[in-house]
């Protein structure tokens, strides 16, 4: 019996691809610049262009082209939503009406666009997720972030905090389980009766989580505080991220495919 | 009637890259009335034979019948079983929830039906029987101290009466007077015609408070029978993680140096033979 599957956590799939060994800085900057990219697409030859660099992705950094999409089953519903709405509510030459219900040309047109637009958006944005390791990502966000230090903003703490959260997800999955399990060894019943009862069925395996959550919080505190942690201040790493010449040529490539994708699509 | 584990076989994950035989053909019964010792290193499968007894882990293949009832029959006959096997987690204090010790105790009663009456005279007696004051029944579990904790959780499993008692390293991180007082109340539920099956790393325990010992190794079994059988086999050969309890490594020791002494997990005794061997 299977209560907690610990398989559909944690998107990063390790495997030795050029995108895998790229610089995290370099990932998340080239995905922040592809996102904009994909956010001025307009015309159906750009959508393709942009579906067949997903493919030649998905090939590069050796994740199969299933799991990418996998990615976006999340966000089904907001871009059916999205496209819906764009469908019903835009005005223009009405092609289609049923009551109150009204579809233009433009808004199929639009529904489309958002559509798509949405479900590119997620998918590119999961390859970050999918070839970068929790850790790297946050070394790598804690380095972008490190020039606004000086107006204040906790680029260290932020990162800290995102990687204890990220390392602490799979122990609680773990507690969670063993708790579930002892209470119904004691009868518990969790799947029976309505949405209150089996509500307050929860009862008896939240109160012992929040419990554990709270001691093991202070057990890490404790072990931090006697190992001398003190925050970022000349804190050095184990594995310091190096730029290297593959983060340039990638860099450059994203600068390039973007602008082209967006010229193309201005100028068709 | 008995618990009655048939060829028990255990795949977790089974078709992922976490896959991990657990159990690879497990027999064993379990009678009332009988003290039942399973004894193995960590990752021999013991925790997961456990949670079998009382249908929170299901066989992949083999079969776990508790009084008839078996776990792989229809879904609801999981909660019968449950009903009839009580389990004792490892670290049961993490399970603890309520606002009072009361609560706590008749949590496991109330899910099973119990009248209101019933709850309260059950919960009393295990008290009793579990050596906790009737005056800790309003304070809450968390204000316990750790022994106090161990106490209820274990309370609360055996409040609702179940035939079958399943304790996975009960004594663990419990101190010497704590863990004796412990072992006798197992022994006196063992008279009531509780079976139980008590799970556990330390060889010496086994062997002296069980009836009958099962040796886990790797999800196999390499010994089950009585303990003397067991004393016996290991004055032959070693058992495959196992490790002798230092008095028979004491015994094992002396007999090589040609002295006739019994293995005994007795202090006394192996120290009266020796005295006597030692004189002639």
């Amino acid at each position: 019996m299977k209560f907690l599957n610990h398989l559909t956590l944690g998107q990063y799939i390790p495997a030795d691809s050029p995108v895998h060994r790229l610089d995290p800085r370099c990932k998340i900057l080239s995905v922040v610049l592809l996102l904009a990219g994909i956010f001025m697409m307009k015309h159906p030859a750009a959508f393709i262009a942009w579906g067949i660099f997903l493919l030649f992705l998905s090939r590069f950094s050796r994740i199969p082209f299933r799991v990418v999409i996998q990615g976006a089953r999340p966000v089904i519903i907001l871009v059916i939503f999205t496209a819906g709405i764009h469908l019903f509510l835009t005005r223009g030459v009405t092609i289609w009406e049923w009551g109150p219900f009204s579809v233009s040309k433009e808004g199929v047109g639009m529904a489309f666009r958002m559509g798509l637009r949405l479900f590119f958006l997620v998918l590119y944005a999961g390859f970050l997720t999918l070839t970068t390791s929790p850790m790297e990502l946050s070394d790598g966000l804690e380095s972008l972030f490190r020039p606004f230090q000086r107006v204040g903003f906790p680029a260290h703490e932020m990162a800290m905090m995102m990687t204890i959260a990220l390392r602490f997800i799979p122990t609680l999955f773990d507690e969670t389980d063993r708790i579930l399990r002892a209470q119904l060894a004691r009868g518990a019943d969790l799947d029976h009766g309505g949405i209150f009862r089996r509500m307050k069925a929860f009862i008896p395996v939240l109160v012992p989580l929040f419990v554990i959550v709270f001691q093991r919080a202070e057990d890490l505190a404790q072990a931090m505080e006697a190992r001398c942690y003190r925050g970022g201040t000349g804190r050095s790493r184990m594995n310091p991220l190096r730029w290297k010449r593959a983060d340039t040529f990638a860099m450059a490539g994203s600068i390039v495919i973007v602008a082209v994708f967006v010229l193309m699509d201005m100028g068709a | 009637m008995s618990i009655r584990v048939a060829s028990l076989r255990h795949v977790y994950h089974p078709g992922t890259p976490l896959e991990t035989k657990a159990l690879g053909g497990v027999d064993l019964t379990v009678d009332p009335g009988t003290w039942v010792a399973v004894v193995g290193q960590t990752g021999s499968g013991k925790s997961t034979l456990a949670q079998h007894l009382n249908a929170l882990l299901l066989p992949t293949s083999g079969s776990v019948e508790v009084d008839g009832i078996s776990t792989t029959a229809a879904a609801s006959s999981l909660r019968m079983v449950r009903r009839k096997v009580g389990l004792v987690f490892q670290y049961p204090e993490h399970q603890l929830f309520a606002e009072s010790v009361l609560e706590e105790m008749a949590f496991g009663p109330r899910n099973w039906k119990f009248s209101e009456d019933d709850i309260r005279e059950t919960t009393t007696r295990t008290m009793k029987l579990l050596g906790l004051s009737e005056e800790l029944l309003a304070r809450s579990p968390f204000q316990l101290s750790g022994g106090q904790k161990r106490r209820l959780c274990i309370a609360s499993v055996l409040a609702a009466r179940p035939d079958y008692l399943v304790l996975d390293e009960p004594t663990a991180g419990m101190d010497a007077p704590g863990r004796r007082e412990l072992l006798g109340l197992l022994k006196g539920l063992v008279k009531e015609r509780i079976g139980v099956v008590h799970i556990t790393h330390d060889l010496e325990l086994a062997l002296a408070m069980a009836e009958q010992v099962l040796v886990l190794e790797k999800g196999k079994t390499v010994f089950c029978g009585t303990p003397g059988s067991l004393m016996d086999e290991l004055i032959e050969r070693p058992i495959k993680g196992l490790c002798l309890p230092p008095i028979l490594e004491l015994v094992s020791g002396l007999r090589d140096y040609g002295y006739n002494v019994p293995f005994t997990l007795d202090a006394v005794e192996l120290a009266d033979r020796l005295e006597k061997e030692m004189r002639t």
